[in-house]
């Protein structure tokens, strides 16, 4: 059990030296910006960050919770996401007009998807088949009972409560590590946001489950199974991790988003969504003491638990280069992708300059070769992406006719080996390092960029920090540390080439005798 | 790189919302509508302090002055980033292009920053900038070619420099115009592969046709043929200092920056405008469904008509009218219904502009499954015969107004957003007392206000349908919407 802590630390947040530029202007050092940062944990192991800034009067809230798609067992793939989506259904409070009479229609209508769902796999065993008139007549009870739940239903009515109190930027999203629930609110509605979080981490009720599992399969369709891109993202990360759970995409497989139920939805909430595995971070016109004070009195009471253990993920050595080819009606994409060392690790700093190096802006080494030079492509793309278990260094690049991918993929690897052998131009260097400096400027413009950096950076590295500290030591990078980071790490053995070529997409309709839906490669964006 | 993420709301949908709800301001306490939860009562219950919400204005918050060849200068200081930001803008875009030469706004716009200047390539020019961490960027709209600047506060005189260096001395080089061609070609053989971009692309084609510039999508050949000295025409057509306006915001000295653009704009002369007025749209109304068959898992629809322009006084109702309909995200009608209760669509909501200079077009878009189309359709009609029919509810229309007041302050959380707003206001021929109207102007919005714009704006039964998608399963069942037409399927060559 941690005890209350609260410390009020002011933190300097950036020298912004923008030095070691000779061909820049004479540095005039700017103040430093201070703002001040207070940290404060629940009794029950929640945390919170309150940035206060009065510019205007309003704030921005991050609420995350340390879980994403990476926490999903095989067979139950996309149920992080699915359930982000039901956070939003409402609760005992919220959402209906009468709980009492409408939740036990729920369970009521959870079992018959059950029966359902046990009648259709029956077409999975050998030789089964499942009772054509037995799915029929469940279908239709389950409608019933679905119509006379409906009647004590307020739809969408968090969204509503919060958009007519004035909120902007509403929205969640989930990923691999996080499920982060996001909104600005004017200055004077803070207790209506801790009335309205906290009362979903209390008392969320799944309402609607099966419609919005439709929804969702709606929102795959729009992202992957329609669109090239992601296509192309989903094959690719699929081949590049074999161990690591970042190989299923955040949004699920279509046979296992499916079939997802409200029970495990549940059960995956009671394990992660604990006060004790949840952060927050407020940024803006705020009394830190009186949102403390808030805060204690809205999720103080929220009991904590024991979350699943974190599972040993590591991938293994990659035994050699691996090539997939997408085929899809779209014109061609090139995707490559480099294994790289997980968040935190010293090398990322290169890895991060070295991204910025060969793919930041239109003095960038690929964009100046491929894009300008030689005319081989409309855009070039390059960067690291660092997990919490494992990364990877992308390089992305959409070719021009008649120029092919073979002509893209040879003239990407030419820079490479230039990355591998020559050192970086002081200039360069002292580019890539005052874009930094920029972006940590202008990053705190807004209070929810900022909260969520902060958030983010918290949840990942343990340390909120990290989103200031990263920078320092990207500047610390030297010429050396960028060639010796892309020759560790550019190699050809421990890449991934996806290439996307003119073709049929997959058959969108399962085969027969299958119900339930496709068994065919799908992708995520 | 892209992040990997998933989200509850499509962000095309939620930055709609965004916009439409921040149009507006005040703070009245929550009150729930007819259909009362348990927590709704607690809301309710709640008291929230008054917001401070000052509404900026010209000659307090922000300076305006008009230079003596006529450039109109808006300038802030902002003291609360070391950073610059500018902002310039003249009256230009694709709606005083011709037939014969469609593309040439946007072209002109990229050479502009890509081009080159007399006085150095656009090499050097990407390498000043990006050495500083600096920015500029150039775009063109229906009605305005922009320009905007990015930097750090303490390297104000050099950016400043290059700013003005770009807006009155471009080159138009040779090769970054062939380069930009190839990319601008390549896109457009790309475009099919982005439904979205293909439905809108197909869509205000088919309202707007031929006959109105922004019917007229630019062609791989009309790229192809656009030489430097169409851009210079262009150029000198609408660069001139008493077409500019131009607001500059950050860590400066306001006087120390006057100074600093008299300097670099001051000597810039002026010269009489040919600013023709732009073709009007003669709006149509009639049914009719287009299909461009693509074998792809979910069809892309969308259905809409001919809007109105931002001097329609009936725009306010309008607004709310939309934002009930569609336009709010999960706040509107469609959204419940196709979303939330049906299961058809992840994307699904309408836009009904209001500020454009000409007619704008009123749409709804939603992707389903293929199967599903009709009744997506059908869906989407009822909804506007509905509210054309029978009057909303008070409360319906009372919750939207309040999303518009409460989130009025979300316009003035940056001063250089600002500072943007009064000198687009000014630009759009809004009143300067625009903002401080506008929030009564929504107030003074009726239930029968909303029944009415709604019978008068809203065509259901002369609404052009778009679809992509796979006809074989949604064809037979779209003739009850209107005479079915295909449109040919374009190879990328």
């Amino acid at each position: 059990m941690r005890y209350p802590r609260h410390s009020c630390v002011p933190v300097i947040l950036l020298a912004l030296l923008l030095t070691q530029s000779r061909p820049a202007a004479p540095a005039s050092v700017p103040e430093d910006i201070r703002l001040p940062f207070s940290e404060h944990t629940l009794k029950n192991g929640m945390r919170f960050l309150i940035v206060e800034r009065h510019d205007s009067p309003t704030f921005a809230a991050y609420l995350r919770f340390q879980v994403g798609s990476a926490n999903e067992t095989p067979g139950f793939t996309g149920l992080a996401h699915l359930l982000e989506h039901m956070m939003f259904k409402g609760t005992t409070l919220f959402g209906t007009l009468d709980p009492g009479r409408e939740l036990p229609l729920l369970d009521k209508i959870d079992a018959l998807h059950q029966s359902l769902q046990a009648e259709k796999a029956k077409g999975h065993l050998p030789g089964g088949k499942p009772d054509a008139a037995a799915v029929a007549a469940l279908e239709k009870e389950t409608a019933v009972l679905e119509a006379e739940a409906k009647q004590f239903i307020v739809h969408n009515e968090l969204w509503e409560i919060y958009r007519r109190n004035g909120a902007v930027r509403l929205n969640a999203s989930t990923s691999y590590e996080g499920t982060q629930y996001f909104v600005s609110f004017p200055g004077n509605r803070l207790e209506l946001w801790a009335l309205l979080e906290s009362d979903r981490m209390r008392n969320p009720v799944f309402r609607e489950f099966y419609t919005e599992r439709e929804v969702v399969q709606e929102e795959r369709r729009e992202r992957v199974d329609t669109s090239p891109r992601g296509q192309l993202w989903e094959a690719a990360l699929a081949t590049a991790f074999v161990a690591l759970p970042y190989r299923h995409p955040v949004i699920g497989w279509p046979s296992e988003l499916e079939n997802l139920t409200r029970l495990q939805a549940r059960e995956f909430f009671r394990a992660y969504y604990a006060p004790n595995n949840a952060l927050a971070v407020l940024v803006g016109d705020l009394d830190p003491a009186e949102v403390i004070r808030t805060v204690e009195r809205y999720f103080g009471s929220i009991p904590a638990q024991p979350t699943p253990p974190p599972l040993p993920r590591e991938e293994p050595p990659q035994p050699g280069e691996r090539r997939i080819r997408i085929e899809f009606p779209a014109e061609p994409q090139l995707l490559m992708l480099y294994r790289s060392p997980p968040i935190g690790h010293p090398d990322t700093h290169a890895l991060t300059v070295l991204g910025s190096l060969l793919g930041d802006g239109r003095s960038s080494r690929l964009y100046k070769r491929l894009v300008e030079e030689r005319r081989l492509v409309t855009s070039v793309a390059a960067g690291p992406w660092f997990l919490r278990y494992g990364g990877l260094f992308l390089i992305q690049a959409t070719p021009r006719a008649s120029h092919t991918l073979e002509e893209v993929e040879a003239a990407i690897e030419e820079e490479i080996r230039r990355a591998q052998s020559e050192l970086p131009t002081p200039r360069e260097l002292t580019k890539v390092r005052n874009q930094m400096e920029v972006s940590v400027v202008r990053g705190l413009a807004s209070n929810g960029g900022l909260a969520s950096q902060l958030g983010e950076a918290w949840s990942l590295t343990g340390d909120w920090r990290f989103a200031f500290e990263e920078r320092k030591m990207i500047q610390a990078v030297t010429a050396e540390d960028v060639v010796a980071a892309a020759k560790r790490y550019l190699s050809p053995r421990d890449r991934t080439v996806a290439w996307l070529v003119r073709g049929q997409a997959p058959p969108s309709f399962p085969p027969v005798g299958r119900p339930g839906s496709g068994l065919q490669p799908w992708e995520s964006n | 790189m892209p992040r990997r993420l998933s989200r509850v709301m499509p962000l095309p949908l939620l930055v709609a919302a965004i916009l439409l709800v921040s149009s507006c301001a005040s703070d009245a306490p929550s009150t729930h509508g007819p259909r009362q939860s348990p927590g709704s009562e607690l809301v309710r219950r709640m008291t929230f302090s008054p917001l401070q919400v000052t509404i900026p204005r010209v000659g307090r918050e922000v300076d305006r002055r008009v230079l003596g060849n006529g450039i109109i200068l808006y300038l802030a200081e902002d003291q609360s980033l070391p950073v610059l930001d500018v902002y310039a803008v003249f009256r230009a875009g694709s709606l005083y292009e011709t037939a014969a030469r469609p593309g040439v706004a946007q072209f002109t716009a990229s050479q502009l920053r890509n081009g080159g200047t007399t006085r150095r390539t656009a090499e050097a020019l990407n390498e000043e900038l990006e050495v500083l961490g600096a920015s500029i960027e150039a775009s063109a709209s229906a009605e305005a070619i922009s320009l905007s600047l990015s930097a750090l506060a303490k390297d104000t005189d050099q950016a400043m420099e290059l700013l003005a260096e770009v807006i009155r001395q471009p080159a138009f080089d040779g090769k970054p115009l062939e380069i930009f061609k190839g990319r601008v070609i390549e896109d457009l053989r790309r475009l099919a592969d982005n439904p979205a971009r293909l439905l809108a692309r197909e869509f205000t084609r088919t309202l707007y046709t031929e006959a109105h510039p922004l019917g007229r999508p630019l062609t791989p050949a009309q790229a192809e043929a656009i030489q430097a000295e169409h851009l210079r025409d262009y150029y000198r057509r609408f660069f001139h200092p008493n077409n500019m306006m131009l607001a500059v915001v950050g860590d400066f000295r306001r006087e120390e920056m006057a100074a600093r653009i008299q300097t670099l704009f001051g000597d810039w002369p002026s010269s009489p405008l040919d600013l023709p007025a732009p073709p009007e749209v003669q709006p149509r109304f009639e049914r009719g469904v287009y299909i461009i068959p693509r074998n792809l898992a979910q069809a892309s629809l969308a259905l809409g008509h001919f809007g109105i322009n931002r001097f329609n006084p009936d725009r306010y109702a309008i607004e709310l009218m939309d934002a009930i309909l569609g336009g709010s995200g999960f706040s509107s009608r469609i959204m419940e219904r196709i979303r939330t209760e049906e299961g058809l669509a992840y994307s699904v909501g309408t836009m009904f502009p209001t500020s454009t200079r000409d007619i704008s077009l009123f749409w709804a878009t939603a992707q389903t499954k293929n199967e599903n189309v009709p009744r997506a359709v059908a869906a989407i009609l009822e909804e506007m015969r509905r509210i054309q029919r029978q009057p909303v509810s008070q409360d319906e229309l009372d919750r939207a107004k309040e999303a518009l007041v409460n989130s009025f302050v979300f316009r003035f959380t940056s001063r250089f957003g600002i500072v943007v707003q009064l000198m687009t206001q000014e630009f759009n021929g809004y009143p300067a007392d625009y903002l401080d109207t506008l929030l009564d102007r929504y107030r003074a919005v009726t239930v029968a206000d909303v029944q009415r714009v709604a019978g008068e704006y809203l065509h259901p039964d002369a609404s052009t349908i778009l679809i992509i998608g796979d006809p074989t399963q949604f064809e037979s069942g779209m003739r009850t919407f209107g005479p079915v037409h295909r449109l040919p399927v374009e190879s990328p060559g």
